[in-house]
């Protein structure tokens, strides 16, 4: 079947089978930003925006996401820099493997709570597993993010 | 997991006649548990375009439709403001931002997952399940059932009174699943107490609930009440904990929930 969506600012029409998760498709179709990590909902790594809402994309049927706008990194341009540049100047940078889905639920945090506090920050970020750098400056690079202009 | 042909139907009509033209046709809500298991999907019903994605206040109560997703209730001011933020505390520790936005509410009630730890505190709150073809049931009646309804959830209806709640959770992490949970709300004079994972579906302490009725409960009352509700479930063993730590929670759980809502000495 086919399904269409604004991918990354640009409207794509693409080809998935009915039983398709969505962060296969993403991969095949030109982000491979989006990691498939656990492939279980837990580890965040796969997180992208769907219609605005950050969302694991490993459980995300290909099918139900006809008609939406997604963004992933690779869509996030100078903010995905950003968050990167937050992160390094922490250092919490680590492997990176889990930075894309990262970069994508920081982005999401700013949008929906731009005024929020550490505890705040920390149960937001809840959902994105990282085994480099434990999650403290994780905590602090988004609060750096919040921080910019 | 398969599924042979997906349809968004355009109304319920349209997608209650799909679901009961074929045993293997199915409704999909979130799908955060499809792919752990072996259904063979002859059609999966998509309800996107059926409008259910709502939380509205109507006159006799607080309706959340069966599309609206776990974090929009989380983070609703008239759930928490209506509900003293029980929904809240009953999602927000369910594994990340990203699954929340993806699991439905009408998904995760209609499977009554044993497991599920958000079924018991909207159980407590007096949830009532409308269906499309089927009307009107209380979700505590509807986990009691052999088998669930083939048919559509719809929406979760609250009532208009709202609630001081309780809502206690064990858990080994901050975002793991529940080994044991037990929700308390009262409504005026009028006590509910429900609880799950047992590890099987929630039930209600509803002798125990009766006798409490119209009754002045006071901090006192709070630890017979709780060996009483301890006494009124059957608790079961798995990998997640023992029949007997099962009933200690509990006990624990009633006597904190009694003693937060009962009446002042």
């Amino acid at each position: 079947m086919q399904i269409n969506v604004i991918l990354n600012g640009k409207k794509k029409r693409l080809e998935v089978t009915e039983s398709e998760f969505l962060a296969d498709t993403l991969r095949k179709n030109g982000c491979p930003s989006v990691k498939i990590g656990c492939n279980d909902g837990a580890c965040g790594t796969c997180t992208v925006l769907i219609n605005g809402k950050p969302t694991c994309s490993c459980e995300y049927l290909s099918a139900r996401a006809d008609g939406a706008e997604i963004i992933t990194t690779e869509g996030l341009g100078e903010e995905a820099e950003k968050i990167v540049d937050c992160l390094i100047r922490v250092g919490g940078e680590g492997c990176g493997y889990c930075a894309p889905g990262f970069v994508v639920l920081a982005y999401a945090l700013k949008k929906e709570l731009p005024d929020a506090d550490y505890d705040e920050v920390k149960a937001y970020l809840n959902g994105n597993l990282c085994r480099c750098t434990g999650y403290i400056v994780r905590i602090e690079a988004a609060l750096e993010y919040l921080k910019m202009a | 997991m398969q599924i042979r042909e997906y349809v968004r139907p355009a109304d319920l009509d349209e997608a209650y006649a799909l679901l009961t033209k074929r045993k293997n046709n199915y409704v999909i809500g979130g799908c955060t548990f499809l792919k752990r298991t072996r259904l063979m999907i002859g059609t999966a019903i998509d309800l996107g375009a059926c409008g259910l994605d709502y939380i509205e206040e109507r006159e006799d109560g607080v309706a959340i439709g069966a599309s609206t997703c776990l974090r929009d209730i989380e983070t609703s001011p008239l759930l928490k403001e209506r509900y003293d933020e029980a929904l809240t505390r009953a999602v927000e520790h369910l594994i990340g931002v990203q699954l929340r936005n993806a699991i439905t509410i009408g998904g995760h009630v209609a499977s009554r997952f044993g497991f599920s730890d958000i079924i018991p505190t909207l159980m407590a709150l007096g949830a009532v399940l409308k269906f499309h073809n089927s009307g009107e049931i209380p979700l505590a009646e509807y986990m009691t059932l052999k088998k669930p309804f083939r048919d559509i959830l719809v929406e979760i209806r609250l009532p208009k009174a709202g609630a001081r709640a309780v809502v206690q959770m064990m858990r080994k992490s901050y975002n793991d699943y529940s080994i044991f949970c037990l929700s308390a709300a009262r409504t005026e004079g009028v006590w509910t107490i429900a609880a799950g994972v047992f590890p099987g579906p929630a039930r209600l302490a509803s002798e125990v609930m009766a006798d409490m009725n119209g009754r002045r409960i006071t901090a006192a009352d709070a630890p017979a009440l709780a060996d009483r509700i301890a006494g009124s479930f059957t608790f079961g063993s798995n990998y997640r904990g023992s029949a007997e730590y099962r009933r200690e929670l509990c006990r624990v759980f009633a006597r904190r929930a009694v003693e937060e809502l009962a009446d002042a000495d």
